[in-house]
């Protein structure tokens, strides 16, 4: 058994069953918080909008994704018993990988954010271990990989400073002290944080060929440098923004560092 | 190639997969946190109804409409779930009304037997929802004192709660006193918003947050406890707690489509009560106030009030402390004649009152009877009229006009005592009589009227006063805008005051700022009275007032003891007194006293200033007068505080025109728009 996951640990496959598994319930154990939350407060004010009903539905949902996530969990483990079942375990299957699918939707965007900081690293991390046609083609898979997160994150920056802050600022009379102009701060610099590191992707999807094909002929070791320090800001911009986006973000840094040595 | 890109998605998946690890366990670590107290936890909901039938002042339908429809609609609810304990909070007023009227039969009957199996909760303080910390002491205890009779009345007073929230959720310090009056009998808990406790507390120090405080009053040595209510839930006294329904009960399950306003939507309560039958299917329990007030007691969840917080309203920031109702004008009201006409009042009724009680020896039973009856009608009117609805959150011009009416026959009463009182009594047979309440002393001749100043110099202009005062008014015709101004310097006669030994020199300041004479014209749209210091070295950072109810102390306040933005600090000042010591420890300084039975208006406290301000429309004249004393003692300062504006000789008369304050009412009728 221990072997067994261990094995789910460092295989691929079992990894992603472990990671689904263990996602569903935290989402399920989340909603399910929030719905016994919200029972507690005066939900007639907000009436029609949010009723016992809805709650209930919520709560349903809660225990759907709990024993989903379970099953997830388990899964890998439990698949040789009851693989004889056939028909039912073909219908299993199907609804475990359609859930999985799912459940990568609903993974923040901080991740992508992520992965698409380490491409754009490995991007530069090639001119060492490839040969610059290849890193060509390296590249060109995750401009818009990079983009798209990119024009995500100057977007949400825009939303939580143009519109979300103003909008705080204007009932603070009403939610004040929960709300107060250290949150408000707070809230800026997210914003702030989050245009600079969409600005840092959206430049770095956009330009990384032009930056490969410069240094290639000029021989723009500075450009790179460059480049990289944008990066090692942008995953910092990443893990303060993103509790999420941590893992990345060392990862990233340390790559950065074993780049360097 | 391809098993190059092979290997990138490989180890684009392994990413994902690892960091959602990660994400999950750390979220899962998170979420069992938190939610140990929600899932594991046992949890409780204090179900609490605020009532009041003068929601629309003056309108006797909608009081009708409050009764039959939401109130009524409500009780039968619970009456069905006899487990789910609630409070109900009214003025007693509104139960007076329920159990006088035999059309509420059913409707009292029902009252009556939720009470009675104790599963209704019913708070009740005051006989008329008073906006209480504009005026006196006196004032509150004569409201608590109708309150304790109509509920003695109906076999109700031994069997109302403990606890009261005040209409919109007013706060003074002085409770803490007041509360121990005879005739607020068992009332021992006041409740206070989150906010309010919260938006008060020096930002320089971390309280412990508690549901129960105690609040000492040092002055006199009496204390009450402050139950913080909240509108989000939370982990308190062992239990997961809710406060479930904290707003108005009139408006809880109103039907918007309705033609006339305070029509339940059934369909609306029905979900109300699915809610309370999904909280009960997970084993909740249903507190009243005075319930979790015991259970916090009994598990020591009870903290000490180690710091001030001034007279205010819950939503504190939102209608900054009094600001709201004695600052913010709006097209049917100005506040601050409002509050002094009420105040006006107060010496009218008070003063009538001393001249019966001299005489009434001398009348028959029946007259005496008579005589009673429009004393109660009168004060019943006048407390009808200081209700917080004629001012405030947008209040309809029918509250205004109400209020003035209210006023207007409270004072018709008085001038008819006099009448009874000077057909029987030759001496007071006379157009005018002055009575000082001070010395309970009655004049009827009118070179026997006392003063309480003498003019020393009228003929000063603002450079010669102590502080400079800064006045602005903005608008749309500046030639309308030019206040007119009146200093002078005078002596307060010190024989009327065995304690004022020394002569007591001060300025006299009167500003009157012209208004539009229209009550649907707000192009006169603002003015303040700014005071500042001359020397710089001197601010009004450490002040003393008189807090409301407290009017014979005074109590130091430090403005950095409180946030500056978003909370704007507004001070009401029940007796028009406010101390600048020469140092935060001196009981020496400068007093600037304003006479609020000219213009009763809330001051905005800073640190280099202090400021009175009107703000959305002036309609009639605005008449401030102030009295500013430099190098004068504490004492000596709220003596002469108290003797202006709440003691002060006052002229009443058997005609009602010639009643002082009653002028009034021929600008009120000259206004435009007055009747609704």
């Amino acid at each position: 058994m221990l072997i067994k996951v261990k094995n789910a640990i460092i295989t691929l496959k079992y990894s992603l069953y472990l990671a689904t598994g263990l996602y569903q319930l935290t989402i399920g154990l989340f909603i399910n918080l929030l719905v016994n939350f919200l029972m507690g407060v005066s939900l007639i004010v907000l009436y029609p909008y949010i009723n016992p009903n809805i709650l209930m539905i919520f709560q349903i949902l809660a225990w759907i994704l709990i024993a989903f996530g379970c099953y997830t969990l388990i899964f890998p483990f439990i698949k040789d018993c009851i693989k004889q079942w056939k028909y039912p375990f073909y219908i299993i299957h199907l609804l475990l990988k359609l859930s999985m699918g799912l459940t990568f939707l609903l993974i923040p965007f901080g991740i992508f954010l992520g992965i698409s900081l380490r491409s754009e690293l490995k991007s530069s991390k090639v001119k060492k271990n490839y040969e610059t046609e290849k890193r060509n083609k390296y590249a060109c898979p995750y401009t818009m990989f990079t983009l798209i997160p990119g024009i995500f994150h100057i977007l949400l920056g825009l939303l939580v400073s143009s519109f979300l802050v103003p909008i705080i600022l204007e009932e603070i009379d009403f939610l004040f002290p929960y709300v107060n102009y250290t949150l408000i701060n707070l809230l800026n610099i997210y914003g702030l944080i989050s245009i600079i590191s969409g600005s840092l992707l959206v430049i770095c999807s956009i330009w990384t060929n032009s930056l490969i094909q410069l240094e290639k002929t000029y021989n723009f070791t500075r450009f790179f440098k460059f480049i990289q320090i944008l990066i090692i800001i942008g995953s910092i911009g990443l893990i303060i923004i993103y509790p999420f986006g941590t893992y990345f973000g060392i990862t990233l840094l340390l790559e950065f560092y074993r780049l360097k040595q | 190639m391809r098993l190059n890109n092979r290997v990138q998605i490989k180890s684009l998946y392994k990413s994902l997969a690892l960091s959602t690890i990660l994400i999950s366990v750390i979220n899962i670590g998170i979420l069992s946190y938190l939610g140990s107290f929600v899932w594991i936890g046992p949890r409780c909901t204090t179900c609490f109804f605020h009532f009041n039938i003068d929601y629309r002042l003056g309108q006797e339908d909608t009081e009708d409409r409050i009764i039959r429809e939401p109130y009524f609609k409500l009780l039968e609810m619970y009456e069905k779930h006899p487990n789910w304990a609630f409070t109900v909070e009214c003025q007693a007023e509104m139960i007076f009304k329920i159990f006088n009227n035999t059309e509420y039969e059913h409707i009292k009957n029902l009252t009556l037997n939720l009470i009675n199996r104790e599963q209704m909760e019913l708070q009740c303080a005051l006989q008329f929802s008073e906006l209480f910390y504009a005026y006196p002491a006196d004032v509150f205890e004569l409201n608590l004192r109708y309150a304790n009779l109509t509920l003695d009345n109906f076999g109700l007073l031994d069997k109302r709660s403990n606890c009261i929230l005040f209409q919109e959720g007013q706060f003074a310090y002085g409770l803490a006193t007041l509360l121990n009056s005879p005739y607020a009998s068992n009332i021992d808990t006041v409740l206070v918003s989150a906010q309010q406790l919260k938006g008060f507390q020096n930002p320089n120090i971390n309280q412990q947050d508690y549901p129960i405080y105690y609040l000492f009053n040092p002055e006199t040595g009496n204390s009450i406890k402050v139950l913080q209510y909240d509108y989000l839930p939370k982990w308190e006294a062992g239990y997961f707690h809710s406060w479930n329904y904290l707003y108005d009960g009139e408006i809880a399950f109103e039907d918007k489509d309705a033609k006339e306003e305070f029509i339940v939507d059934d369909e609306k309560l029905k979900v109300y009560e699915q809610e309370l039958e999904l909280l009960e299917s997970r084993g909740n329990l249903f507190f009243s106030c005075s319930e979790w007030v015991e259970h916090c007691k009994k598990v020591g969840a009870v903290g000490i009030l180690n710091y001030h917080i001034p007279e205010c309203n819950w939503a504190n920031v939102e209608y900054n402390s009094s600001y709201t109702w004695a600052a913010k004008n709006s097209d049917s009201t100005d506040d601050g004649e409002m509050l002094a006409n009420n105040y006006r009042c107060r010496q009218i009724i008070f003063a009538t009152k001393i001249v019966y009680e001299k005489y009434k020896s001398g009348l028959s039973s029946e007259n005496r009877s008579i005589i009673e009856s429009y004393i109660i009608q009168a004060e019943k009117l006048w407390l009808q009229a200081t209700c917080s609805d004629s001012t405030g959150v947008g209040p309809d011009p029918i509250e205004r006009y109400t209020a003035e009416l209210n006023v207007l026959n409270a004072q018709m009463f008085c001038s008819q005592i006099l009448q009874i009182l000077a057909d029987r009594v030759p001496e007071l047979n006379v157009t005018q009589i002055q009575v000082d309440p001070i010395n309970r002393a009655i004049f009827n001749a009118k070179s026997d009227f006392i003063s309480l100043i003498n003019i020393l110099d009228s003929n000063l202009t603002l450079i010669d006063l102590p502080l400079n005062v800064f006045l602005s008014s903005t608008g749309q015709d500046r030639f309308y805008l030019e206040p007119k101004i009146k200093i002078r310097l005078i002596r307060y006669n010190s024989s009327d005051d065995a304690m004022i030994s020394t002569v007591l020199d001060l300025y006299q300041l009167d500003i009157v700022f012209p208004g539009s004479q229209d009550w649907q014209n707000d192009s006169l749209s603002e003015l303040s009275i700014k005071f500042q210091f001359k020397n710089k070295e001197r601010d009004f950072k450490v002040i003393r007032y008189s807090p409301t109810l407290l009017e014979n102390t005074t109590k130091k306040i430090f403005r950095n003891h409180y946030y500056h933005d978003p909370l704007y600090i507004f001070l009401i000042l029940s007796n028009g007194f406010l101390f600048i010591p020469s140092n935060s420890s001196s009981l020496f300084g400068t007093a600037i006293i304003k006479n609020v039975t000219k213009r009763h208006t809330s001051w905005l406290w800073e640190d280099n200033f202090m400021k009175v301000i009107e703000t959305d429309g002036i309609h009639l004249n605005a008449h401030h007068q102030f009295y500013i004393m430099d190098n004068v003692s504490i004492e000596q300062a709220l003596r002469f505080a108290n003797r202006i504006n709440l003691h002060p000789p006052w002229i009443i008369s058997k005609n009602v025109s010639m009643i002082q304050g009653n002028e009034v009412y021929r600008l009120y009728e000259q206004i435009e728009n007055r009747l609704p």
